[in-house]
């Protein structure tokens, strides 16, 4: 049978079946009551316990509204929690109730769930952290949670094939050297004017409202920092400091570039940093090899 | 049809959790099989891949899905069902199942499984999306009953007529939660004994057994606690009826450990045996 054939239907979608989840939908991602309790109104201020009179029958123990207040806890609930799960630092940052009513609620309602894998539940929060949270801390708030996001796609992105370099070298030089080399898709680069990753591992060894009751490790500063997320070879997610050489090489890679114009891009640099790769770089590029940190394939995640 | 009494009857499961894989891997214990969350593994790569291969080089693995919402407004999705296609080709699932519910609108997903209205027309809907969804998949699948919380006035028949006759017209499967039956019956005050004396339990293909929390005005299907008695009365009822089908039993909260979650899993084995003798002794 073709796939054409699949997608035709014979019986379509009832048109009353279509009107009562449309409207289950409305009531059921209206942002629940300071109490966690359903609203009175929806957003479009239609009268909640009226409407779902018509539609939902009561029992004798709840009100057809009261009926519906259970999905509409789920609906919020679930969704939080999926984000404090997948962004522990930045909800340990603001406290759970804090980040549900600063962050959660106001993006999940500018940007709700539009994939059916809730790994992907977060995947525009940086960007509206940057365009829509405004406060001082903003810059603090936006590199967490691009941190945590990077957590969470090294955790479960792409591993391409790594070739064996040694071999590829040794059966044709000159074609290696034009071969454009990429970072594997889990391989984050990340550099602050702080010690995030520190900041983030002393944050995580507590629940995220303990730290309402106790001050924050220091977060170390005064120089900047650089960073290599990645999967060990065991596949454990991982991370490391490196120096600003590294981290300009590597970021190279991450765009896809050859070993010549490697060369070149470090030959442009300050002469410091072209000595200090230049008398590295040969072990370097083992170690990341032997790491399976790079690949002939293109990755997908910038 | 093939009859569900010809599909191999796995024996107990539990609900493969990343709580328990240190145990698991460190343990390897021996369970009858595991059932996964399909959306789990239908991911580019990491852990949780390499996870599943050390699994499945050891034990049975059977596919549930959470997101195909086979009732939802929108067309069929054939990207999602063809990375839920290519994990079973991965798996060798004997079957694979998801929920008779709705989950998304037209680009909104809402993570959850909602209740549809039981009507005839939706039946008709239901019933043709997922005789595609078993073609398209070429493994038998079956539909799971819901814990609901609401019931709509545009009813036109109770649940288990619905149910039955969603997977009569399509032709696939029933994956029987007795759970959700008990809850959806306190919740509905309807008897869960006329539930499934009104099934074609000749379709059941497995089981699912969990726990619920109840809070007085309803109870809701939390799967972190033990199986409550009324749960394993009914359970003792249906399995024997079904011919004996593969049990799974599942637990996604307040996880216990590996092997207090086993032991749990166990009693339905006891269950099981105290059937077998009954039946040997002739008192059925």
């Amino acid at each position: 049978m073709s796939k054409q054939t699949f997608k035709e239907q014979k019986y379509p979608l009832p048109n009353r079946l279509k009107s009562m989840q449309e409207w289950f939908a409305g009531v059921m991602t209206t942002p629940l009551a300071q109490n966690q309790t359903i609203q009175s109104q929806t957003v479009n201020g239609s009268l909640i316990a009226e409407e779902a009179a018509r539609y939902i029958i009561p029992n004798p123990l709840l009100q057809s509204h009261q009926r519906m207040q259970i999905y509409n806890q789920q609906y919020w609930w679930r969704l939080l929690k999926t984000l404090h799960k997948n962004f522990p630092l930045v909800t340990r940052l603001f406290g759970t109730q804090v980040f549900n009513e600063k962050i959660g609620i106001p993006y999940l309602l500018q940007s709700p769930p539009n994939h059916w894998s809730l790994n992907v539940l977060g995947e525009r929060l940086p960007q509206w952290i940057k365009e829509f949270y405004q406060e001082a801390d903003q810059s603090l708030v936006l590199n967490s949670a691009h941190l945590d996001w990077a957590f969470m796609v090294g955790f479960i992105a792409a591993e391409h094939p790594s070739p064996d370099f040694a071999q590829l070298i040794q059966e044709s030089p000159e074609g290696f050297l034009s071969q454009p080399i990429y970072l594997q898709p889990y391989i984050h680069l990340l550099t602050w004017e702080y010690d995030l990753l520190a900041f983030r591992n002393g944050l995580l060894k507590r629940e995220a409202d303990d730290w309402l009751e106790h001050p924050f490790p220091d977060l170390p500063s005064g120089k900047t920092y650089f960073f290599i997320l990645y999967r060990s070879l065991n596949h454990h997610f991982a991370w490391r400091k490196i120096s600003k050489e590294q981290f300009l090489l590597l970021e190279h890679f991450k765009k896809g570039t050859t070993i010549d114009s490697a060369c070149q891009y470090i030959e442009s640099q300050d002469p410091c940093i072209y000595e200090h790769v230049a008398s590295h770089w040969h072990k370097w590029l083992q170690d990341w090899a032997r790491a399976k940190w790079l690949t002939f394939t293109p990755s997908n995640h910038i | 049809m093939v009859k569900a009494r010809e599909f191999p009857n796995l024996g107990i499961g539990i609900g493969l959790r990343p709580p328990h894989y240190e145990e698991i891997f460190r343990l390897q214990p021996a369970i009858d099989w595991f059932e996964i969350i399909s959306e789990n593994f239908m991911i580019e790569g990491g852990k949780p891949l390499k996870n599943l291969e050390w699994i499945l080089e050891r034990y049975p693995v059977v596919q549930h899905g959470v997101t195909l919402a086979i009732g939802s407004p929108t067309p069929l999705d054939f990207n999602y069902l063809k990375q839920l296609k290519d994990l079973t080709r991965k798996t060798k699932t004997p079957w694979v199942s998801d929920h008779l519910c709705w989950g998304h609108l037209s680009g909104t997903y809402y993570h959850d499984l909602l209740p549809l209205p039981y009507t005839k027309e939706v039946v008709k809907y239901v019933a043709e999306r997922a005789r595609i969804v078993q073609d398209y998949l070429e493994l038998p699948f079956a539909l799971e009953n819901l814990s609901s919380y609401v019931a709509f006035k545009e009813d036109e028949m109770p649940e288990w007529e619905f149910y039955s006759a969603v997977v009569e017209q399509a032709n696939i499967y029933m994956m029987l939660d007795v759970n959700n039956l008990y809850v959806s019956s306190r919740n509905h005050h309807f008897d869960p004994n006329v539930y499934y004396q009104n099934l074609p339990l000749d379709r059941v293909i497995q089981i699912h057994l969990a726990g619920h929390s109840d809070f007085g005005d309803y109870i809701l299907d939390t799967h972190d606690h033990p199986v409550c008695d009324n749960v394993w009365d009914l359970y003792a009822e249906i399995y024997p009826l079904t011919g004996g089908v593969s049990t799974l039993l599942e637990w996604d909260d307040h996880f216990l450990s590996f092997e207090q979650t086993w032991e749990e899993a166990l009693k339905a084995k006891q269950f099981q045996q105290e059937i077998h003798k009954r039946f040997i002794n002739g008192i059925r």
